[in-house]
């Protein structure tokens, strides 16, 4: 085994998060966001408290179920192939839509606690923002080590942002722009874990989840 | 039944105070680790009155669970909670506490009252837990940077194996200790530059002997 950079090599000890403008083409994430918004798993976030008033699903999968992720979600193909880091094993994928009035409270992502304690937080977070709406006032994702505030970023559209998963984070509450669920801030979330060899096996390969449960 | 009381005084104001309750960065360096033991995590959403867990090791390395519900709150004033335990020698019982701040000499009296408790054991550990928690928050409060488990678990969770373990240590350690930005992160460049020329078979012997030695000093 030989030694293997931190964090895939995406970031240093005292950095936290990368930004890259348009990193998917503009037909690429038109599909993606007509995926999101034509689904008929989108509900009430099945996340934690801090999602409250906000919409979504989740998937969760391991590497080796990639392909059928992506036949089931063919408009996440293109995201998935770019932002999947290596040297993780596990991911939950998570369309989030924000509406006026909502935000997201600050937290540390252990979704996979669902299936075992002690997975513990993500290797990494990857953000892409599939919808912007131009008036849109607030909603911008804040990030803190420590509790010291690491970066404040206006979300964007086609901008893919990924940000270490020992961070807290949060989204703060939308004020205007947002009024409808078909012009949300809608952006399409994937956090990449690295699970601990003895937990593995309480992860499901494949498994969609919504508000009411098992998809 | 027995009840347990006990104080402590804070130099900042009952408000200065109470913000390292609420404030959840400040909130996990002072609350929960047993003596000689660490806070290793917790779910739940405490604000909101939910269930939580905190999970915890002890001062041996064998997991503790406490779980709890915030009862009521008054800001500034105090809070109101029950918990329970898994391990740890906290014994059984299922308790509720009262912690109530109080504006004293200048500062802020902590009064923590708490029980039933069945057996004086239980509340004499819980008094010993107390007394840990207590002792830190006096330091968070005054603005100490109180090492916290859960912050540097969470950091070190990209790197991987025990060579990256080790790495993390030695860079975290130089960060802890004060030294400039730039000699961290000249001396991490140094590390994964050379560390990824090592030959397959010796980090693994490398990772071996990090893996006994811990052993051993543990």
């Amino acid at each position: 085994m030989r030694f293997q950079p931190p964090w895939g090599g995406a970031f240093r000890l005292q950095s936290f998060v990368h930004r890259t403008p348009e990193a998917l083409s503009p037909a690429t994430v038109e599909s993606i966001r007509k995926a999101i918004l034509g689904s008929s798993l989108l509900g009430d976030s099945n996340l934690s408290g801090q999602f409250s008033g906000t919409y979504g699903f989740s998937i969760t999968f391991r590497r080796e179920a990639l392909s059928e992720v992506t036949a089931m979600f063919p408009a996440f193909a293109p995201y998935l192939d770019t932002a999947l880091l290596p040297d993780c094993d596990t991911f939950l994928l998570n369309p989030l839509l924000v509406r006026e009035g909502r935000g997201v409270g600050a937290h540390i992502d252990r979704s996979l606690e669902f299936y075992g304690a002690g997975i513990g937080c993500p290797v990494a977070v990857s953000v892409l923002y599939v919808q912007v709406p131009e008036t849109l006032s607030g909603g911008e994702l804040r990030l803190y080590h420590r509790g010291n505030r690491v970066a404040a970023l206006k979300p964007v559209p086609r901008t893919l942002v990924v940000f270490r998963g020992d961070l807290t984070h949060e989204v703060a509450a939308i004020d205007a722009g947002a009024p409808a669920l078909s012009g949300a801030r809608i952006s399409l979330v994937v956090e990449q874990y690295r699970v601990p060899h003895s937990l593995r096996a309480g992860v499901p390969r494949f498994e969609v989840r919504t508000r009411a449960g098992m998809a | 039944m027995r009840e347990l009381t006990m104080d402590v005084w804070l130099a900042q104001g009952p408000e200065e105070v109470f913000a390292a309750f609420g404030d959840p960065f400040r909130l996990r360096r002072w609350y929960g680790a047993p003596p000689g033991g660490h806070r290793t995590g917790a779910t739940g959403d405490v604000a909101s009155g939910e269930p939580f867990q905190v999970s915890l090791i002890d001062a041996s390395g064998a997991p503790v669970m406490q779980r709890g519900q915030i009862l009521s709150v008054t800001p500034g004033e105090g809070l109101e909670l029950e918990m329970a335990w898994e391990g740890g020698g906290l014994g059984a019982d299922a308790t509720r506490a009262a912690i109530a701040l109080r504006p004293a000499e200048g500062g802020t009296r902590v009064e923590v009252r708490q029980g039933p408790f069945s057996t004086a054991e239980a509340l004499e550990a819980h008094r010993a837990w107390w007394g840990a928690c207590l002792g830190r928050l006096v330091r968070v409060a005054a603005g100490d940077a109180v090492p916290c488990f859960e912050e540097f678990w969470e950091e070190s969770r990209g790197f991987v194996g025990p060579l990256g373990a080790a790495a993390y240590t030695v860079l975290a350690g130089l960060r802890e200790a004060g030294a400039p930005a730039e000699t961290v992160a000249q001396v991490e460049e140094l590390l994964y530059t050379h560390l990824a020329r090592l030959p397959p078979d010796t980090a693994e012997a490398l990772g071996a002997v990090l893996r006994s030695r811990v052993t051993e000093a543990g």
